[in-house]
């Protein structure tokens, strides 16, 4: 597991929040993330948690009534938030790629699967023609794609689901990013395909010392993949730490309620643990706590919105009272006993 | 285990259905157009100022004042009047084509996306009617039976029902892949109750904005009818036989044929506004989910 | 416990779908979504049934209930051929045969009422009246812990969660014995699938039902299943007790399957990956064994025999060649 450098990071986001329209709600609220160089973050929530929208904020892709309402993203120093269109334009694709859930809808249908390779080798790297091919072939190559000097030419339908999640690989890194942005990359994808990428991702992740923002619901992805996390709930960050420190010590309610509630094959047949209720929509948080009417600890300190805390070593955990970390805890299997 | 007790406040829902609609301004709009015609087509008898059918000889062609609103025709019969009733008669025709049009398309159309084996011939013989024009059709029909109101209402209705057909059918063909149908196939539902319950229920948008167009269009095509002459018999105060009365005269006295051409224009642009608006908050509505 | 005669059995269960071709083009083969499949499940038991995608499993889910028709095969429910029962004999077998479905969002009819979609079945079999059905409506939504207030709202008034309660409480209405949950935690959130989760385990034990558990994720299916059958293309190549099944797994391809799950925890990283190679398409069958082209143990023999499923220890089935002939072993 690499270590972030002590230089500054690649990627910074300061008290971002991003709302629904000039005087909707907060979607996201006061998010505070970094990711150093060759670092691998997690960002894991549920649905509504708000971490699709926030790699969409740093891309600048929000969708028109969604927008960033106040905060700072820098890339490398540069405000990518107050940048001109035409230099985040220019940004996007070779400095920061994004790979998306569905690659039957994220590939052009029409369109050979060289030629979207060959698109960002023309406007990032003004490659052209046989080069162009030649850099697709062996981008191709680099993704383990089966015999490439043919597959080159297929249509994305022609194409498995697993073999066009790395034709998104391929065209994300042909454009040499140092921030790969991967929203949910193997979900739809089958357990033993999803080995392969993950695999593959680890791998040129490695190679390359790229920094990657890992997005998922999927606990065990971010197991097999991060060195930190950030666990988000209702539009907030609210635990963020190095991977170890998350699943051994994880400090905030909800961190632990999720970590509980996975069904996992060691633990064989049993009743699960659960957290009460269901996820607040958008707009429906109130001033205090967001998780405190399902946490079963909340009490009177916790109508005040929590800030981010450390509770250990760059652990940092958005709770008034966060579960203390005991040397030889083990893996908690239930934070509260939840009756059968 | 009382953790789903407390439900989440509802969501935009039935009540504010209503809510939504008046909210957009294409439906306020044309509903309001549509609300005037058919009001005043309604109090015709009662508000029209001169009896439609009775000339008076000495006050033929005059142009608009404030006796005559719209002026006089040819035959000194107050325009206005006129207008009004046709209204009546339009409207009339324009609601008639588009009841049976929308029961024999649910009809066909429910039968042929439903019934896969029956789709085949189904289809092909509406496709045999559509390849006509539908007002050449409409025409032809209407020669055949002759001139009167009601032919006109088979004409036009026939001419109407094999797109609507259509539609009901590619609707119901996406319903029917829906899982909560499988599981009323599971739960033991006869066909019946699918059909009605689950299927039709849910395919009835595109069906409901497409009857506001075939109301339009039957009463612009009533009036090509009446001005061919094929439409309801002389002295029957249709927009289409004003228009063609008033066809000779037309520099001489052009508001003859203006006046039940704004009536038509007024008539058709409410209904299509309406269906606009109707359209707009009943299909992205219905598929959103709010979680 | 119970009874020896298995509750629901299936023997050489087939579904091959036609697949439509232009008359002038080349006749396409089959596709082969079920192709031959033998299960049993015990009163009481569930039965968790697992693969990837294009396995057939929810195929298989679905012809046990005569959603879809088998193209081959019996199916046996208490030792009934319910293969050959017209529509009102398979009406009235309905309602001892339920399912779940996957997705909370199109599973429920949008138009219609909870109170309305959970009392339909009882006014399809014409069960009780008006009264009656209303107190039974109310004892489904206590079951499933939704309050009385639900009856009169809308389904999209509802979170996911919710939604599959709601489905659960009209496959309840009728009182089957068997239900079959067709990935019917896989479209929620984790904490909300345990949830659902120990809810499906709470009525197990409180209403004797008996469960076929379709799911591609493994430890979902560790967490609730007696038994476990692993499904690759058509087939099923593996039937163990849940515990040996992930304990001590014979099959080439379930090794595969468990060894690509993702670690439960940093320190568990896998390093390589065992299945190679994307699945087959499931009519681009030959002759030998469905798994040969990715199967790190195969030998000549295995392209040219197909294995049927054979007992490699009591109550383990495997269908593999090398398995049966004792030369892979565990």
């Amino acid at each position: 597991m690499t270590t972030t450098r002590p230089e500054s990071p690649l990627l910074q986001v300061q008290q971002l929040s991003t709302a629904l329209g000039s005087r909707g709600p907060d979607i996201l609220s006061d998010i505070e993330l970094s990711l150093g160089h060759g670092e691998v973050l997690g960002v894991v929530g549920e649905s509504g948690s708000g971490k699709s929208v926030l790699a969409l904020s740093i891309m600048g892709l929000l969708p028109s009534p969604i927008r960033v309402r106040q905060g700072a993203i820098t890339l490398q120093g540069k405000d990518l938030l107050n940048l001109p269109a035409t230099e985040l334009r220019a940004l996007r694709g070779r400095d920061m790629a994004m790979i998306f859930q569905e690659p039957m809808t994220s590939l052009n249908p029409v369109m050979r699967v060289g030629q979207q390779i060959g698109e960002v080798l023309r406007w990032h790297r003004a490659l052209q023609g046989a080069a162009a091919r030649e850099e697709s072939i062996a981008l191709l190559r680099r993704v383990e794609m089966p015999d490439p000097q043919r597959q080159i030419d297929a249509y994305p339908h022609e194409l498995s689901g697993g073999m066009r999640q790395r034709v998104m690989i391929a065209i994300a890194l042909a454009g040499k990013p140092q921030l790969l942005i991967a929203d949910e990359p193997t979900t739809a994808l089958d357990v033993t395909i999803q080995a392969q990428i993950l695999g593959l991702m680890r791998k040129i992740q490695r190679d390359d010392k790229m920094s990657v923002l890992l997005i998922t619901h999927d606990l065990g992805v971010i197991a097999e993949m991060c060195d930190r996390v950030a666990v988000m709930y209702a539009g907030r960050v609210v635990e963020q730490g190095a991977v170890l420190d998350i699943f051994d010590r994880p400090a905030h309610p909800y961190t632990r309620g999720l970590l509980a509630s996975r069904p996992r094959i060691a633990a064989g047949a049993q009743w699960l643990s659960t957290i009460e209720g269901t996820v607040p929509g958008i707009g429906q948080t109130g001033a205090g706590c967001s998780f405190a009417p399902r946490c079963g600890l909340a009490g009177p300190a916790c109508h005040q919105r929590p800030p981010l805390r450390e509770v250990g070593p760059a652990h940092l955990a958005a709770c008034v009272s966060p579960f203390a970390p005991s040397p030889d805890a083990a893996v908690p299997t239930a934070w509260v006993p939840s009756s059968p | 285990m009382a953790n789903a007790a407390t439900l989440p406040a509802p969501a935009p829902g039935r009540a504010s259905f209503a809510r939504r609609l008046l909210a957009n301004r294409s439906f306020t709009i044309g509903a309001a157009l549509v609300g005037l015609v058919v009001v005043l087509a309604l109090l015709a008898s009662v508000i029209a100022p001169f009896d439609p059918l009775k000339g008076n000889f000495r006050a033929r062609m005059l142009a608009p004042s404030w006796q005559h609103w719209m002026g006089t025709d040819h035959f000194g019969r107050d325009i206005l009047s006129r207008v009004l009733h046709g209204a009546r008669i339009s409207l009339q025709i324009g609601l008639m084509v588009s009841l049976i049009t929308a029961a024999a398309g649910v009809v066909i159309g429910a039968t042929a996306g439903y019934f896969r084996r029956s789709d085949g011939p189904i289809m092909r013989l509406m496709d045999a009617f559509m390849a006509f024009p539908s007002i050449i059709l409409a025409i032809a029909i209407s020669s055949v039976l002759g001139a009167s109101v009601l032919n006109v209402i088979i004409a036009l209705s026939i001419a109407a029902i094999p797109h609507t057909a259509r539609i009901v059918r590619a609707s119901v063909m996406v319903v029917r892949e829906m899982e909560y149908v499988e599981a009323a196939r599971a739960l033991g539902a006869g066909h019946a109750r699918i059909l009605l319950r689950h299927i039709l229920a849910n395919a009835m948008a595109p069906l409901v904005v497409r009857m506001t167009y075939v109301f339009a269009v039957a009463i612009l095509n009533e009036a090509v009818l009446s001005f061919i002459g094929v439409g309801p018999p002389p002295p029957a105060p249709t927009f289409g036989a004003i228009i063609a009365n008033g066809r000779d005269f037309i520099v001489a006295a052009p508001w003859i044929t203006l006046a039940p051409g704004f009536a038509i224009l007024v008539s058709v642009l409410g209904l299509n506004l309406l269906g606009d608006g109707l359209r707009d908050v009943l299909d992205p509505r219905m598929a959103v989910n709010t979680r | 416990m119970g009874t020896l005669q298995p509750l629901i059995e299936a023997r050489g269960l087939h579904k091959h779908f036609e697949r439509p071709r232009h008359f002038l083009a080349k006749a396409v083969p089959a596709l082969r979504a079920v192709d031959g499949v033998d299960l049993s499940i015990a009163p009481g038991e569930t039965l968790g049934l697992v693969g990837e995608s294009g396995c057939g499993k929810s195929t298989t889910g679905r012809l046990l209930l005569r959603l879809i028709e088998p193209t081959g095969g019996t199916i046996l429910h208490h030792g009934e051929d319910i293969t050959r029962l017209d529509a009102a004999g398979m009406r009235s077998k309905r309602r001892a045969m339920q399912i779940v479905f996957q997705d909370p969002y199109g599973s429920l009819n949008p138009r219609m009422q909870v109170g309305d979609i959970i009392t339909e079945p009882l006014v399809i079999h014409g069960v009780g009246d008006s009264a009656s059905r209303a107190a039974r409506v109310q004892h489904l939504l206590d079951l499933v812990s939704l309050p009385s207030s639900a009856l009169q709202r809308y389904p999209h008034e509802f979170s996911g969660g919710q939604r599959q309660r709601i489905g659960i409480a009209r496959a309840l209405a009728l009182e089957p014995e068997f239900i079959v949950a067709d990935e019917a935690v896989s479209a929620l959130d984790v904490s909300v699938q345990a949830q659902v989760i120990n809810l499906l385990r709470e009525l197990q034990r409180d209403l004797k039902l008996t469960y076929l558990f379709i799911s591609h994720n493994l430890a979902v299916v560790r967490n609730i299943s007696d038994r476990v059958a692993v499904m690759y293309l058509g087939r099923i190549v593996e039937v163990a007790p849940a515990d040996t099944l992930f304990a001590r797994p014979r099959h080439p391809y379930t090794q595969a399957l468990l060894a690509a799950l993702p670690a439960d925890h940093p320190a568990q990283r896998r390093s390589a990956t065992s299945a190679q190679g994307d699945l087959a398409k499931p009519d681009a069958t030959g002759a030998g064994c469905r798994f040969a082209n990715r199967c790190p143990h195969v030998r000549p023999t295995c392209l040219t025999h197909d294995p049927l499923l054979h007992a490699a220890t009591p109550g383990h089935q495997v269908a593999c060649l090398r398995v049966a002939d004792g030369s892979l072993s565990p």
